[in-house]
């Protein structure tokens, strides 16, 4: 029993672990549900930025359309991108400080040298001194300059002897001579018949051409002394002075120990070239001033100041330049960033004459600084120096000149029409209007030579008419006044041409082709200053008004819209509706065409679909019409947008229709999947 | 008479399978260890086919969904349970104890609920389709009984009666659960799917899906066995009352409440023509659930009813006996309510008819035979039931179905029953 009863269970559990392999139910179910619905009014439909949607107290539409039509900047007039002011600064006018050297020979020394000389006439004794002549001959004395100079080739100097006899006796035949010792050439030659007791006497000689050496001897080739009158004390401290300088030495060459000099100064005007403008002053936004010198000196230096420069009432200066010997014609620059500055250019402060314009008044300075070694310079030396200007003005006060800019031709395009066509389209009034707004002060003439409208898909050109006045629009000569301005803003000068546009709007046109001639100052020089401020130029803005009522025939919408589609193995997308429920008395057909990546169509994914036209009533209201719209054998793979070409139709045909603001359009759209189950 | 009286009482373990042994035996036998294992799947509407597709895999075809739509029913019920118990009772202190593994799913829903689910609302169009008293409960908990019976055997005024009284405990460990009741609902698709309008009042609990092992403890709970047994001479009546409890889910569990009216055309786009597949990610927001994590109870499969037997019924057939089962098992738990509503809203809620029942024994040469014929319950038909039971000196083998009429129906029976007993005693 138990053993058939252990079979049995074996067998039993045998057949329930007989498990089927796992594996999960599937079947696809038709899932139908909206995924996007949107209440679109005209302003929804109407997605270009640059449309303004207006509505009148009946909520009666209108199409603004407003773009950028000219954009005339006068910067460059102004602006000041120059190179200016070249100097050479030439060493030839190099100075050295004046030179002095005392020598004292005492009586004392002179009686010692003499044989017994301290016997026969004793300091401090009372006798009378004899002619004593030729009593120094050929004595040398050594003029040390070695702490001023090594060596110096002069252009021009004095050598000036200056004797003091402070002997009791007076002496004569005083000769000397000043010798270079390295060339025993003879730098100057003295003589004085007499020098009486306590007088001092002077002589002096030109020492231009000559070279001095750092040590100078100078030869007393005879000294005698004359009889005393009389008994004299004889006292050995006396003495007589010799005193040897040189001054207003001027250097060819030398090997010195330069003291801080200024070389040069250069104080002069320069004149700015700005056309016929006759510019005052101008505010400087941003810009740099650059100072290009190089220098032959070992150890030169500059100072550049423009005075008629300032920023908060101070006056530019560069400050000490301390300029590197040069090595190479490589100038060394120094610049300076002039932002916020303002530069006056009516020149030099009191000039003679009185102010002017178009000038600034600049200082520039060379120095050799001191070092306290021995340098050598030679007049061939020099400083070589030019000023860079690269200035933006902010603004620029004067006269600006008179002066013709052309604009143009230009071609402009028109978004607004960009994807439209009709087969008719008219439109029951529309304005089209140039604002040009005046920033500057400064009269502005305009003269339109061409304003086309032209639709480039249908090659259909229209031009513009007159103007509110009944005025040509093309050559006629319009004036536009100068802006005013105040501590705070501009005030533009505002002309407005309004133009009968009707047969540029109709053709559609994709692009606006346009040219004109601006004036500026067409009446000359007035009384009032003019101003240019280059971030406020001259603006000329298209405007566009388009009342929305109109008769349209198959008025063509085209767009292209992106899209975004994952591909979702267990999604098969099988229809989508597009429910339509229309209050916009317009009718349409509907397009839609797929577009791969390349831009190439690869389906239609429905064509010429139509939905009908909201039914307006007697007392204006409108009964909205419902229509869907079924997309069938949808295959979006590859699929990187949908153009959509939507055609509509005014309806009737034959009367204006008005669009109001109050007009909707829903729209939803719903898709039909077959979902797979258990994937 | 006795081994007899065994045979008849075996069938009815089906509708009081713990209510075993209320009768016990004279033999001297104080042990008793049984393995029970059952396996049930039992729809009013549908079929073996339809379960065979969710449980085998594959594709479903539209013909198959078309059968399908044209059996089932306005309500279509599916039950299906799958229990594997040890137990051990001690005869001569008539004392049990019990181990069960029970997995249960309990599902409601309509007709046009299952025609969405199939074919999707595309064919739904201008349509409202009735979702409402959908219901879907799956459970799995694991069951640890201990149960002792009183007998009674003599009266001073009616001599033969005996009365056995049974009673149970259970205390459970909630393995897994997960329902989703809609009571009220309603989905309406509006032409080219241009408006989907969506209402429902639906509650849904998630039991912690992080520890769903087949021992994974996400919630315990208590349930009551109480029975009693009359027997006057040949007679025996019957009453029952079994696994009447819940299990109080963890803190972890995710409950859904929700009563939303919702109409959906579409997200709402400024522009229609800016269309690309980022839109339908708007479709992933959870926005319209509302949802808690909390403690919540809910209640496990249980059964009461009565039965009255007859032995020595007629020349074979031994034992005649007839009973009425009821099954009970409420949504959720509601604190504020009164018993008898509680009572009352389980059998409702159960998804089971009353199931009315006649059953005979037979004792063959080597085997018996226990038939059954019945009707009601999850699939609301007649419903025939045989069981074969083979004795031996100390044990005992049954193998039985309580759907016999299936099968001979192959793919197209709409119930499986097996069950299983194999019974030792020491």
């Amino acid at each position: 029993m138990i053993k058939k009863t252990t079979i049995i269970l074996i067998s039993f559990f045998l057949i329930f672990s007989c498990k089927h392999e796992i594996e999960n139910a599937r079947w696809d179910v038709d899932l139908i549900l909206p995924i996007m619905y949107s209440n679109m009014d005209i302003n929804m439909m109407l997605t270009d930025s640059n449309i303004i949607i207006s509505e009148n107290d009946e909520g009666y539409v209108s199409l603004i359309f407003n773009q950028n039509f000219i954009d005339l900047n006068l910067d460059t007039l102004i602006n000041i991108d120059t190179t200016a002011d070249e100097q050479t600064h030439k060493l030839d006018s190099v100075t050295f400080e004046d030179i002095i050297i005392p020598d004292t020979s005492t009586i004392g020394e002179l009686i010692n040298s003499l044989p017994g000389g301290s016997l026969i006439f004793p300091n401090g004794t009372t006798m009378v001194i004899n002619n004593l002549p030729n009593i120094i001959t050929e004595d040398t004395i050594n003029i040390d300059a070695s702490e001023y100079f090594q060596t110096m080739n002069l252009y021009k100097g004095n050598l000036i002897i200056e004797i003091k006899n402070g002997f009791p006796t007076d002496v004569s035949d005083v000769e000397m001579t000043i010798i270079n010792p390295s060339n025993q050439n003879i730098i100057a030659s003295f003589f004085f018949p007499i020098i009486l007791s306590g007088e001092t006497k002077i002589d002096s000689a030109d020492i231009g051409g000559k070279i001095l050496d750092e040590n100078i001897i100078a030869i007393v080739n005879n000294l005698s002394i004359n009889e005393s009158n009389g008994p004299v004390t004889i006292n050995y401290g006396d003495a007589i002075i010799t005193t040897i300088k040189m001054t207003d030495i001027g250097i060819t060459e030398a090997t010195a120990i330069f003291p801080e000099q200024q070389l040069t100064e250069k104080l002069k005007e320069h004149n700015f070239s700005f056309g016929t403008a006759q510019i005052k002053e101008i505010g400087i936004k941003e810009g740099t001033v650059s100072v290009n010198v190089s220098s032959t000196l070992p150890n030169g230096k500059m100072i550049y100041n423009i005075p008629s420069l300032k920023k908060n009432g101070i006056p530019f200066s560069s400050g000490e330049m301390i300029v590197p010997k040069s090595t190479s014609n490589n100038l060394t620059t120094f610049t300076f960033d002039f932002e916020g500055y303002i530069l006056d250019l009516t020149g030099e402060d009191g000039r003679l004459g009185g102010d002017t314009v178009n000038t600034i008044y600049t200082e520039s300075y060379t120095f050799i600084d001191s070092t306290g070694i021995l340098e050598t310079i030679n007049s061939t030396d020099s400083f070589y120096s030019y000023i860079d200007f690269d200035l933006s003005p902010e603004y620029a006060l004067g006269f600006l000149g008179q002066d013709t800019i052309e604009y143009g031709p230009e071609e402009i395009d028109i978004s607004l029409f960009k994807n439209m066509s009709a087969t008719l389209l008219n439109l029951e009034e529309t304005e089209l209007s140039i604002k040009i707004n005046n920033y500057i002060g400064a009269d502005i003439g305009v003269k339109i030579n061409t304003l086309t409208g032209i639709n480039n898909n249908t090659g259909e050109t229209a031009s513009i008419g007159t103007d509110q006045n009944g005025n040509n629009v093309i050559g006629h000569n319009y004036k536009i006044n100068r802006a005013t301005i105040n501590n705070v803003s501009i005030s533009p000068s505002e002309k407005n041409i309004i133009m009968n546009s009707d047969q540029i709007i109709e053709i559609l046109p994709n692009n606006i082709q346009s040219s004109a001639n601006f004036y500026l100052n067409p009446d000359g020089q007035q009384n009032t200053d003019d101003f240019l401020y280059p971030e406020f130029p001259i603006e000329a803005e298209l405007n566009m008004e388009i009342p929305l009522s109109l008769i349209a025939e198959e008025l063509i919408l085209i767009d292209t819209n992106e899209i975004n589609i994952n591909d979702d193995e267990d999604i098969d997308l099988e229809k989508i509706y597009i429910t339509i429920e229309n209050e916009f008395p317009l009718s349409g057909e509907i397009n839609l065409l797929l577009m791969d990546e390349a831009e190439i169509i690869i389906d239609t994914l429905l064509g010429s679909t139509k939905f009908l036209a909201g039914i307006q009533q007697d007392d204006g209201s409108v009964i909205p019409t419902k229509s869907t719209i079924e997309l069938e054998n949808i295959d979006l793979s590859n699929v990187s947008s949908i153009i959509s070409i939507s055609k509509f139709s005014t309806e009737p045909l034959n009367e204006f229709v008005k669009i109001y603001s109050d007009y909707n359009m829903d729209i939803t759209i719903s898709v039909k999947v077959k979902q797979k189950i258990g994937e | 008479m006795k081994k007899i009286l065994l045979i008849i009482i075996a069938p009815l373990l089906l509708f009081s399978q713990e209510e075993t042994d209320t009768i016990s035996s004279k033999n001297n036998w104080n042990h008793k260890i049984e393995w029970n294992t059952n396996i049930l799947f039992e729809t009013n509407g549908l079929n073996k086919k339809f379960l065979n597709s969710f449980l085998q895999g594959g594709y479903i075809e539209n013909s198959t969904k078309e059968e399908w739509m044209q059996i089932s029913k306005d309500k279509n019920v599916i039950y299906s349970e799958l229990k594997n118990s040890l137990s051990y009772t001690n005869m001569k202190y008539n004392i049990g104890f019990n181990v069960a593994d029970r997995n249960t799913i309990n599902i409601a829903f309509s007709k046009n609920l299952m025609g969405l689910a199939l074919y999707g609302n595309a064919n739904y169009q201008d349509r409202n389709i009735d979702i409402s008293n959908t219901n879907i409960r799956i459970n799995r908990f694991q069951q640890y009984k201990l149960n002792y019976h009183h007998k009674i055997n003599k009266f001073k005024y009616i001599k033969d009666l005996k009365i056995d009284m049974g009673f149970g405990i259970s205390y459970l460990i909630g393995n897994y659960h997960t329902s989703y009741i809609i009571k009220e609902g309603s989905i309406y698709t509006a032409p080219f799917g241009a408006m989907l309008d969506i209402n429902y009042d639906m509650n849904a609990i998630v039991s912690d899906t992080s520890n769903i092992g087949v021992f994974g403890n996400n919630g315990n709970g208590i349930a009551f066995d109480i029975g009693i047994n009359f027997s006057l001479k040949d007679y025996q009546v019957e009453l029952y009352m079994q696994d009447i409890g819940s299990i109080e889910w963890n803190e972890s569990s995710i409950i859904y409440n929700t009563d939303s009216n919702f109409t959906f055309t579409g997200v709402e786009v400024e522009s229609i023509l800016n269309f690309n597949d980022s839109i339908l990610d708007e479709y992933n927001s959870d926005e319209y659930f509302t949802s808690n994590i909390n403690k919540m109870k809910s209640y496990i499969p249980g059964r009461f009813g009565f039965s009255i037997s007859k032995n020595n019924f007629y020349k074979k057939l031994e034992i005649i006996k007839a009973g009425v089962n009821f099954n009970w098992q409420p949504y959720f738990y509601n604190d504020a309510e009164s018993f008898s509503n509680l009572l009352s809203r389980g059998i409702k809620e159960s998804n089971y008819q009353p199931l009315m029942w006649l059953s005979t024994n037979t004792n063959l040469k080597y085997i018996y035979l226990n038939n059954t014929i019945s009707y009601g319950g999850y699939s609301e038909n007649i419903n025939i039931g045989l069981e074969i039971e083979r004795r031996g000196k100390n044990s005992k083998f049954i193998l039985g179905t309580t759907h016999m009429e299936d099968l001979i129906n192959g793919e197209n029976q709409s119930a499986i029953s097996v069950y299983l007993q194999i019974q030792t005693k020491f």
